[in-house]
């Protein structure tokens, strides 16, 4: 999984100069196509060529939009202050995110109340951003 | 433009974890392969369409695009590389060791490349050993998720 999140951050900061040269949605275009083609490849040769896409809640057809927005936000936020300030205040959002999804049990996750007493370590990563960002 | 820059970098870890869960979902429904396959056909059509609607024309100048060096275009390999990873790792690890690990991940990936390219100073590398401290203080101090109430058994 630190591996997973590596290659997250090494595909934000290689975007993110990748859109030195070309457009947001272009540089969002190649991530797509060429994570489609190599999955299409993997489907072909190792899965028999099985391609099924109906069948699955009508909210899970909305990835792709968010996949455009996640991938031409975060070559922007990199192309201007630098992969290490978007992947920490990025991560501050997923937090903050995974706090409201944990206290409404969203998605179908077991409920974990929010409670004040956890708020220490948030200030102590906005604390970390304001130094970044100072 | 900072603050602008910040909120969306903000609203992107957001959308990040709600694009998570719905990967998962997918992938539940679909299989692995199809359920990421979703992701990537939609991306690809839809970036293409809007580039095309805006006016940018990169994508037809075949020209263009080969004079960027090869290295620049393999965001997408790790893309796909850290989705499944993530995807994988879910189902096995606790959520919140596996959120923990992947954000470490991530932060790590963005120093060594900001470093690489001499963006970082000794005040970032303090600013970002106090977010990898944050991050992992919440995930130690999070408490376990409340149990189930039983259904009341019926009575005859």
């Amino acid at each position: 999984m630190l591996l997973g999140g590596a290659c997250q951050g090494l595909m934000v900061s290689i975007d993110g100069i990748l859109a030195d040269h070309l457009s947001l949605l272009e540089v969002c275009f190649f991530v797509h196509a060429i994570g489609a083609v190599l999955l299409l490849l993997h489907i072909f040769i190792r899965g028999g060529g099985k391609i099924r896409l109906g069948g699955a809640p009508l909210y899970v057809y909305f990835v792709g939009i968010m996949g455009v927005a996640l991938v031409t936000s975060s070559s922007f936020c990199a192309n201007r202050v630098g992969a290490a300030l978007t992947m920490a205040v990025s991560v501050f959002g997923q937090m903050a995110a995974s706090a409201l999804v944990d206290h409404y049990g969203m998605f179908g996750v077991p409920v974990v109340r929010w409670s004040w007493r956890r708020l220490p370590p948030y200030l102590l990563i906005l604390a970390g951003l304001g130094l970044m960002l100072w | 433009m900072i603050p602008f820059v910040i909120l969306v970098a903000f609203l992107n870890g957001g959308l990040n974890i709600i694009n998570k869960m719905v990967n998962v979902r997918a992938k539940q429904v679909l299989g692995m392969a199809n359920g990421t396959l979703i992701n990537y056909l939609e991306g690809t059509a839809l970036a293409f369409a809007l580039s095309l609607l805006l006016g940018e024309r990169h994508l037809v100048q075949p020209v263009y695009l080969g004079q960027i060096p090869l290295v620049y275009y393999l965001g997408g390999l790790f893309g796909l590389i850290a989705m499944i990873l993530t995807i994988k790792g879910m189902e096995k690890v606790p959520v919140a060791v596996s959120a923990i690990v992947v954000l470490a991940g991530q932060l790590l990936a963005g120093f060594v490349m900001d470093t690489l390219s001499g963006r970082v100073g000794l005040r970032e590398l303090l600013g970002l050993c106090l977010v990898c401290a944050g991050v992992w203080w919440a995930g130690a101090s999070k408490p376990q998720p409340e149990p189930e109430q039983p259904q009341p058994a019926e009575t005859k």
